[in-house]
Order: C-alpha cells, then sequence, then structure tokens
C-alpha cells in the first residue's frame, strides 16, 4: 500500500513528520525521497507478484507460437528463445536488467514492441471510460442526491431499482441486448469496433483517440460515425458505473442529512435546495471524488466483456489476450501501468482532498 | 427478467434520445463498399505475417499476398494447377522435382522474381528453424542439407532433390501450402536486423508477388490488404480485403445482417442457423481433411487394454452427436483417412452399444467402470459433445470429469502425454494425401518417452504398432496408383481390428455465412483461400 492509499483510507493529508532533527528543507527532501521510494517499492512488489503468478500460470506461449502439431525440436528452440527453461528468478532478473536499459521488449501476440501496442490501445480505452465516467457520474450523483433527499418515497425506490439493475444484470448481456436493438433491429447506432471499417486509416493518428483525431483533422464523416460507435459501449459501460455511483451518493448523503448544522440552516431560512446543494452535497464532495476517481480506475483497466461484445480494440482485450497467452513482456508493461493509474488516482485524489476540504490543509 | 430488461431499455433509449437531440445526426449506416471486401473473424490466433513463422491461422493472408509455386483447386483439392510455376516433372527415380518458373514476374516492389528468391524462401524457413519447417524435416530436409537439396540451376527453374524416398504427391501437395511462398529476399535484405533474414520486420510487413499486398494490421483488431494493380495475372477486382475483429459470434450475426460485413467467418452454428432463412446472405460448408476424435492415452493401464478401448468405441452415439450436435462444425466420419481420398472407405458400422461396452469392461476387469478425465477445448461444439460422450459412458460406469482448456492447455497436455481422455481436432489431412491423415493418427517411429515425437497424435497416445508403421511406409512408396489405393483400404481395415488410440467421429466441415452480391468466393479446404477473382454484383 502506498503512502498515498494509507492516507486515502485514515482520510487525512499525506506528509507525516520524519526525523524531528532534521531541518526544515531536508525534512522536506526527506519526505519526498520516502514518498517516490514508497511509489518505486510498490511498483516493484507489483511487477514481481506479477511475474510470479504469470508464470506459475498454465499458458505456454511457445506453443501457441509454433502451432500444436509443431515437431518437438522446433517447439524446443522457440522455448529456449523465450528465456522459459530458465528458473522464474533468473526470467524475472533478465527481464529486470531488460527493463533497465530502457526496452521493454516485444509481444509475442502482435511481433511489435509492448510499448507501441499499448500507446495503441489505451487511447481506446481512456475515450471509452472517459465518456463511461462522464454518463455514469453525470447521471448517478443527481439520482443519489434525489434518492437520498425523498428517502422512502417511491423515487427512492425507483432510483435503487434502477441502480440494481444495473449491478446485477451481466453487462455482456446488457451489451448484446443493446446491440440487437440499437443497431440490429433500430439502425439508429453503429456497431462493433470504433468505427466502420472502410472509415479506418481516413485520419492521421496524433492522439489515437479517434474522436479527437477526427476532430482535429476535420473529418466530420468519421468523427459522427465514430460517435456513433461509442455511444452503445460507453452507456452500458456508464450504466454500471452510474449504479455503484448513485448508490453511494445516497449513502454519503443520508449520512450528512442527520447532521444538526441543517437544522440551523434551515432555521436561518435557506431555501430546501440550498440546504441540499449548496451544505449538504458541498460536505459529500470530498468522499464522492474518490468514489468517482476509483471507478474511473477500474475503467481504465479496461472493460473486457463489453471490449469483446463490441469488439473495442482497448486495453482490456488486450491485457486478457496476453494473459492467456502467457506473454510476460506484455503483461508486465500492463499490470504495473495500471499500478501507476491507481497510484496516480490516489494521489490527486489526495490532492482534490485538501482542495475540498480545509482541515486537511497543513 | 422481462420487466427488468424493459427498464433498461427504457432507460437506454431514454439516454440514446437525449444524446439524439443534442444534435448528433443519426449515424449513417453505409454498407459496404461495392469495391471492398470485408470479413468478420476472430483474429485470437494471428500471430505473424512471416510466411515462415506461421502456424497456420494465417494461411488465408499468405497465399493473397504471396504466390506458392503451384495450387491445389479449391473444389477439388486434389487437383494441382500452376502457380508461379508453369510446369512441374518428378524424375524416372521420383527423387527430383524440377519447377519451370513463368517468366517475367515481378514482386509488389518491382524486383524481378527468379529462381533465386523461391530457393532463399525455402531455405531460410529451415535455416532459422521457423513453424513452418516443420513440414520440411518430416521429408528429412535439414538446415544443412537443404542448400544442396533445394537448388536453382537456372534464374527459372527450381529444383527439389528428396533427402529420403517418399510419394512425390505428398512433396507437391505439401508446397500448396504452409510457407512454401516466394519471399522478396532483395526487399527483405534491406530491412535485415542482426542478420535475421528480416524475421522482425516481415512479422508485420509483406514481401510478396502475390494479388494483393499488406495494407494495415491492427492484432485483434483490423487486418487490411491492398490490391496490387500490378499483378501478373490481372489486378484483383475488389480494391481492398478487410478482415475485422469479431471474437463474439452473435456481433457478427447481427453485422451481416445489417451488411457491414460481407463474410462471416467464425460464427457458431446457433447463429449460422438463425440465418437460414435471411434473403441476403448464404450459408456455405466446405470439408475439410481433418477430423474431430475421441482420444485415449495407451500410457494410462486401463487405455492400454485393447477391450477397453473396443468399449469406448461403442460409447460414444455418432448419429445422435453428428446429427444434432455437428451441423456445420462437422458430419459424420468414422474412419483415420479423409473422404475423398485415395483408399477412403466408408465408414464402419461403429453404434452407441451400453450392454456390449460394459460386458467388454467386465472382461476387462472393470465391471462397475472408473473414473477418468476428459480433456477439452472451451470453444463450440466441444463442450456439448464432451458433455453427450460423458452421458453415454457414464452408463457403462464410466465416470469421466470434463477439463476444459484453452488450446494450448488441452494439446499441451496431449503433447506432454499427460492426458487420459480427450476430444481433439487435427489429424492430419490438411493436404489430401492418405498418408497425411495416417502419419497423424497412427504412425508413431519410436514410442519412448524421450523420443518426444509430439508431432505425431500417435505418439502422444502412446499407440505404436510396428505392424501398421511399416504398412503406412510402404504404400507410401509404392508406385502403382491401383496397388497403393487397395494398400490404404487394407491399413484401414486392419486399423478396425487393432482399435487404435484415437476414434474419429466427425470430419471438420467449416461453414461461412457469405452475403449473396459476392462473387467468385470459394472457401478453400486447405485454408488458402484467394481473392483474386472476388466481385461484387451491384
Amino acid at each position: 500500500m502506498t503512502e498515498a492509499t494509507k492516507s486515502l483510507r485514515a482520510g487525512t493529508g499525506t506528509m507525516r513528520p520524519g526525523p524531528a532533527s532534521l531541518p526544515a528543507v531536508s525534512l522536506k527532501l526527506w519526505q519526498a525521497a520516502k514518498f517516490v521510494g514508497g511509489i518505486a517499492l510498490t511498483i516493484l512488489c507489483l511487477m514481481a507478484l506479477t511475474f510470479f503468478i504469470g508464470r506459475v500460470m498454465p499458458a505456454d506461449p511457445a506453443l501457441h507460437i509454433v502451432g500444436q502439431d509443431a515437431d518437438q525440436e522446433t517447439y524446443r528452440m522457440v522455448y529456449e528463445r523465450l528465456g522459459l527453461d530458465q528458473p522464474i528468478i533468473v526470467q524475472f532478473w533478465r527481464y529486470l536488467v531488460q527493463l533497465a536499459s530502457g526496452d521493454f521488449g516485444v509481444a509475442l501476440l502482435t511481433g511489435r514492441p509492448v510499448i507501441d501496442d499499448i500507446a495503441r490501445v489505451f487511447p481506446a480505452t481512456i475515450e471509452l471510460a472517459t465518456f463511461s465516467i462522464i454518463f455514469g457520474a453525470g447521471i448517478g450523483i443527481p439520482l443519489g442526491v434525489v434518492a437520498a433527499v425523498n428517502k422512502g418515497k417511491w423515487i427512492d425506490h425507483l432510483v435503487r431499482l434502477i441502480s440494481l439493475t444495473g449491478h446485477s444484470i451481466p453487462i455482456f448481456w446488457l451489451g448484446m441486448m443493446g446491440l440487437v436493438v440499437f443497431y440490429g433491429w433500430l439502425g439508429w447506432l453503429g456497431g462493433p469496433g470504433e468505427v466502420d471499417v472502410f472509415y479506418n486509416d481516413m485520419v492521421e493518428s496524433r492522439t489515437g483517440m479517434l474522436l479527437i483525431d477526427s476532430l482535429i483533422a476535420g473529418e466530420m464523416d468519421v468523427f459522427w460515425n465514430a460517435v456513433s460507435h461509442i455511444i452503445l459501449p460507453a452507456s452500458v459501460l456508464g450504466y454500471s458505473s452510474m449504479a455503484y455511483i448513485s448508490r453511494m451518493t445516497r449513502s454519503f448523503m443520508l449520512a450528512q442529512l442527520n447532521q444538526e448544522y441543517l437544522i440551523t440552516a434551515r432555521v436561518k431560512g435557506l431555501s430546501e435546495s440550498n440546504v441540499i446543494w449548496r451544505h449538504v452535497f458541498r460536505n459529500i464532495r470530498v468522499q464522492l471524488v474518490t468514489i468517482v476517481a476509483l471507478t474511473y480506475g477500474s475503467l481504465l483497466e479496461g472493460a473486457v466483456l463489453v471490449e469483446k461484445v463490441f469488439a473495442w480494440p482497448g486495453f482490456g482485450q488486450y491485457l486478457t489476450n496476453n494473459l492467456l497467452f502467457g506473454d510476460m513482456n506484455a503483461i508486465m508493461l500492463c499490470v504495473t501501468l495500471v499500478g501507476i493509474i491507481f497510484i496516480g488516482l490516489n494521489i490527486l485524489s489526495d490532492a482534490l482532498y485538501r482542495v475540498f476540504d480545509p482541515r486537511t490543509r497543513t | 427478467m422481462e420487466t427488468r430488461s424493459r427498464t433498461i431499455v427504457s432507460a437506454l433509449a431514454g439516454s440514446l434520445a437525449l444524446s439524439l437531440l443534442c444534435g448528433a445526426p443519426s449515424a449513417s449506416l453505409a454498407k459496404t463498399p461495392a469495391d471492398q471486401i470485408v470479413l468478420g473473424f476472430s483474429m485470437l490466433n494471428i500471430l505473424t505475417m512471416d510466411p515462415g513463422a506461421m502456424n497456420g491461422a494465417e494461411m488465408e493472408y499468405i497465399a493473397n499476398m504471396y504466390d506458392y509455386l503451384i495450387e491445389t483447386d479449391p473444389t477439388d483439392k486434389s487437383k494441382i494447377l500452376p502457380g508461379l510455376a508453369t510446369s512441374w516433372t518428378v524424375s524416372d527415380d521420383r527423387q527430383t522435382l524440377t519447377f519451370k518458373l513463368r517468366d517475367g514476374i515481378k514482386f509488389q516492389s518491382g524486383n524481378p522474381l527468379t529462381a533465386e528468391d523461391v530457393v532463399w524462401s525455402f531455405r531460410r524457413i529451415l535455416q532459422l528453424n521457423l513453424g513452418q519447417a516443420t513440414f520440411w524435416k518430416s521429408f528429412g530436409f535439414t538446415a544443412d542439407n537443404v542448400t544442396q537439396l533445394v537448388t536453382a540451376p537456372d534464374p527459372l527453374t527450381v529444383e527439389i532433390k528428396l533427402p529420403a524416398p517418399t510419394d512425390p504427391q505428398l512433396m507437391l501437395y505439401n508446397l500448396t501450402m504452409g510457407g512454401a511462398v516466394a519471399v522478396d529476399r532483395k526487399l527483405v535484405a534491406q530491412h535485415e536486423k542482426d542478420g535475421d533474414r528480416g524475421a522482425a520486420w516481415l512479422k508485420t510487413n509483406s514481401a510478396g508477388s502475390g494479388a494483393f499486398k499488406l495494407q494495415n494490421w491492427q492484432p485483434n483488431n483490423t487486418l487490411v490488404l491492398e490490391r496490387n494493380a500490378d499483378y501478373w495475372r490481372g489486378a484483383p477486382k475488389m480494391r481492398r480485403v478487410i478482415y475485422r475483429h469479431l471474437p463474439e459470434s452473435q456481433a457478427q450475426r447481427l453485422a451481416i445482417e445489417r451488411g457491414d460485413i460481407d463474410i462471416a467467418m467464425t460464427m457458431n452454428a446457433t447463429d449460422i442457423g438463425a440465418l437460414k432463412d435471411n434473403k441476403n446472405v448464404q450459408i456455405e460448408s466446405t470439408v475439410m481433411g481433418t477430423v474431430y476424435y475421441l482420444g485415449a492415452s495407451m500410457k494410462d493401464p486401463k487405455f492400454a487394454d485393447k477391450r477397453v478401448r473396443l468399449a469406448l468405441r461403442h460409447l460414444v452415439d455418432y448419429d445422435g452427436i453428428n446429427n444434432t450436435l455437428m451441423p456445420y462444425y462437422g458430419i459424420k466420419h468414422l474412419r483415420p483417412i479423409q473422404k475423398k481420398a485415395m483408399g477412403s472407405l466408408p465408414d464402419p458400422d461403429y453404434k452407441l452399444d451400453v450392454p456390449k461396452a460394459k460386458q467388454l469392461l467386465a472382461e476387462a476387469g472393470y465391471p462397475n467402470g472408473f473414473k477418468t478425465t476428459l480433456r477439452v477445448l472451451s470453444d463450440a461444439p466441444f463442450p456439448s459433445v464432451a458433455a453427450a460422450m460423458q452421458s453415454t459412458m457414464a452408463q457403462a460406469g464410466i465416470d469421466a470429469q470434463i477439463l476444459m482448456g484453452n488450446g494450448e492447455q488441452v494439446y499441451g497436455a496431449m503433447r506432454k502425454r499427460e492426458f487420459e481422455l480427450i476430444i481433439g481436432l487435427g489429424g492430419g489431412g490438411s493436404d489430401p494425401h492418405p498418408h497425411s491423415n495416417l502419419r497423424s493418427q497412427i504412425f508413431n517411429p519410436d514410442n519412448s518417452d524421450e523420443a518426444k515425437m509430439s508431432a505425431f497424435q500417435g505418439w502422444r497416445a502412446a499407440f505404436h504398432s510396428p505392424e501398421l508403421n511399416k504398412d503406412i511406409e510402404t504404400a507410401l512408396l509404392e508406385r502403382d496408383p491401383e496397388k497403393q489405393k487397395s494398400m490404404y483400404e487394407d491399413i484401414q481395415r486392419k486399423v478396425e481390428d487393432v482399435v487404435p488410440a484415437l476414434q474419429p467421429f466427425s470430419q471438420v466441415v467449416i461453414t461461412n455465412v457469405v452475403a449473396k452480391d459476392v462473387q467468385g468466393y470459394r472457401f478453400h479446404p486447405g485454408y488458402t483461400t484467394r481473392f483474386r477473382d472476388v466481385a461484387k454484383a451491384r
């Protein structure tokens, strides 16, 4: 657990006092070094764990490469070329040495540098995750507030029903049904994939995010086509995060609605909406930031099922395929990236804490 | 469930209406363009574009980007047609094959294609020990002898000397598939790194003389082939052939219904069946040379007993499985040699017969059956076939626990001889020569664990019959076609009595759904489907 995570859990700021004898400047340096060292150690542990788990999994990349009918000699050669005949610890050491020279390795499944692969698949996931979180938070938070304020009334039950459905319906089924209705029957939306296939390669890849690239290039055909393709997967994915966000918002709100400061506010004669939004909601912003950030983080990990149903060329499918295939070069970098995202989001929400909650400022 | 789904549909409809109101024009759902073919496909096994290093799934791209010396007819795969070679001859001693190349062929780069390129490409496979080396090694070629055996006496002649006696026809068939294509060695030389003969570059680029060139390949997303306007057979009619990764069968079905793809290649039977009455598509099935089989490991003392294997033979409901579970995947076939090949025989009369199986098991000392495991791939149709076999085996007391996994897990265990029962797919037959099936399923030159003959499914299952080995070798060398045919028939009759470790129950069928306006598309039973003559009637 990083410093950031610990402090997040504790709900306070990050910096703890270092050795008392140090002067103020080196104290700051000491804290910074501890902070960076903590992150580095976390990532190293994450990598070691991933490597060992990945290697004991029953996946055989060599067999996948040569095919099941290959003779033993060819198989053996590939097996040794991949270094699989070495003890795991040696393999891990070799990987670290290779990494130290700035080489992330080549993905066996695609034959390209892993870093290029990730640069290709990750933007697609960022697009999808961002749309989903906008949908999920944009609808989920107001729904949660409304439900809390109307606790026990029909509207509360309705919101509960909506979010329970979002939680409990398998997401691939929802995705499939969405495709059947809006793509198959009605033809309102684009089908699987990021864009209709013949629009592929029409815009130059600058950010890797098709929506942005097509806007930059001024190719509005491509842009609208891509929009029609992203609406369904983003709604399906956003729906399930909306369910979670609205439930959490409701319970945060309820905890605040029992507080005595509300009586003061109402006695002062503030309008009810003023009380709810300016007083109560303000106080739950900090908690909401954490929830939304973590949800966004898990969306960035990639949603394998949604990506599969919608043939979305994203990070989740890439990571899963490589896991099944046992390609450590790709798995290691992907998992490390996910680790860094979570650490980054934790730091970010720490920072936002301090913006929103004056008590945490030191 | 219904009210729930209605809630969701209305919720989704709400969000959708919102976004549409916000100004997004309704999506322009264009159909596939008239000059491009779009295929829906699961690309998970596409690893490389290097003809020498591919493991099989990539063959269709290779066949479109590169040219073989000779080809087989997609409607009759035993018929050999000219490719780069206009003629080919076999020497009287059946040891030398000579190919005369067409004059004036150029690679896509503009470099002239000569016999030197062909020879360089063939040698490269062995010298780098790439995946496709397995087939060359099976004839006795090695990295050392290939320079003497595969030569170019002049710029338009390729000569292949066979290292060991064999049926030259078998070699010819094998030259129509796999990695036996001409690679542009001058172009590759420009991209060579550390003496790798372009191994790194060829993985993601094409250097061929074929009708199409690789335009763009994004793994597990799209693969785009672009027309080679200067193709020596004449420019293809389609400007582009686009493969789209659609791993979900239902997504493929929706896409072909909507007209967003022209050919759906990896749909499951349920979805194919649902399109039976669709006027805009046709369902095309092609019988392949491989088989689905039930295999038993004879390393296991239970299955080493012939009576137990015979009992297994009577514990499969061949008709039931083939009629209800295998449509679009396979057709009933119970012998090792594929249908229509030389010496192929009608199916024997094997039937589900529980009392007989029970009696055989009792004789073998298992009156109450036994516990075992049944390994199987997790893709359709394997799980349902496994369940069917599990239930019929249970009737005779055999309690088979089903172990599902992916290809590496299931076949990896088999290659290491660490399995009991397996439902597999394979058994040779990629070429139409009967030897291909027998070599894979029955032949086993050395049964010791140390021999590691894992390319032979006979070895994997520890089935070893020196007599059948000898028969198979003799039949291969027989010069008189009539005699050779009857030898293959005899071998199959003998197989019936010996009860080998693998029992085929179905011959593989590949079923594609093709839009009505696609013309000239013919799926090739050797996986070398070519798009050079495909057109669209619009």
